[in-house]
């Protein structure tokens, strides 16, 4: 598999993930936005939070979307290369709504 | 090539599942896993594709032993349930699989609309895309688990004749409630009984072990 076939699946496998990334780094800040010091405390504090939540249940959460990760081993994508993965665009994203948001 | 798995030992809370396993896959041969319900099969299939992580266990390729990576670079695997994403179109699934649309219509014997999604398929199309993708993977070892739940005989019939030609290259490793179509099939053929494996000669043994009457 070559590699811009592998970076659109990581994106699309990325998409499962999608949800919580969203929760954590856009709807609760809705809720903050007048308060730019707390935005940034808080998008500190649940970044660690996400690493650590991600980090102690990845494979609760990994569990629960088993069955569709299946379909992308079949095409060879390794579960460290999804893990990988996933916390990368994870970090990508934060600094993201970090730039824009702040 | 062959595929060896030996050394398992899988419970659930105090009961054990899984204790004295060996099975052998070989390149040429169909091998046949038949048991109860409940018996540990799908677990079984499950630890030697390396999705199940259990704290005893050797599954070894040609001699070699293979981690959880490897297991899932080596073998391809079928489970029960469906495991493409229902967003997906036939075409996207078609591509990443590096496969043709006619083959599978010809597989499958019916139409198929290239636009249309994962989760608007029925349930025995659904079955006959993701046996079609498993068994058209380059992978070596491949692993059905009751690959012809859903289907009407026809397809079932489709689906031997498939394994027949595919085996010439691969070894498969194949488990059904059906369990005469896995008799018909399976060059080698294994029952899996209080956690343990038994190598099956006769149909009599069947009888003998309590799987038939």
């Amino acid at each position: 598999m070559d590699l811009i076939t592998k970076i659109k699946l990581i994106f699309r496998i990325y998409k499962l993930f999608l949800p919580s990334a969203i929760f954590y780094y856009f709807i609760l800040m809705i809720f903050f936005v007048p308060n730019r010091e707390k935005i940034a405390e808080i998008l500190g504090f649940l970044f660690f939070i996400k690493i650590v939540i991600l980090i102690i249940a990845f494979y609760s959460i990994y569990s629960t979307k088993k069955n569709q990760l299946l379909y992308y081993y079949s095409l060879q994508l390794t579960k460290y290369e999804i893990i990988i993965s996933v916390f990368i665009i994870d970090i990508i994203l934060f600094y993201i709504f970090k730039f824009f948001l702040l | 090539m062959k595929l060896e798995a030996d050394g398992i030992e899988f419970s659930y809370g105090d009961k054990k599942i899984l204790h004295s396993i060996y099975i052998s896959l070989e390149t040429g041969k169909v091998t046949g896993l038949l048991g109860r319900n409940g018996s540990g099969k799908s677990t079984l299939l499950q630890v030697m594709y390396g999705f199940i992580t259990t704290e005893t266990q050797s599954v070894r390729i040609q001699g070699k032993k293979l981690d959880n990576v490897k297991k899932i670079k080596n073998i391809a695997y079928l489970p029960q349930y469906h495991f493409v994403p229902g967003n997906l179109k036939l075409k996207t699934i078609l591509n990443d699989f590096n496969l043709e649309l006619s083959e599978l219509e010809d597989f499958s014997n019916q139409k198929m609309n290239l636009n249309m999604g994962f989760e608007n398929l029925s349930g025995g199309q659904k079955r006959i895309l993701e046996i079609f993708l498993i068994l058209k993977s380059d992978k070596k070892f491949i692993i059905l688990d009751e690959p012809f739940s859903y289907l009407s005989p026809i397809l079932v019939d489709k689906i031997i004749k498939k394994v027949q030609e595919e085996k010439v290259n691969k070894a498969i490793l194949i488990t059904d409630h059906l369990y005469k179509h896995v008799l018909d099939i399976s060059d080698e053929l294994y029952l899996i009984q209080n956690g343990c494996t038994r190598k099956i000669k006769e149909k009599e043994e069947l009888v003998q072990f309590g799987y038939l009457r």
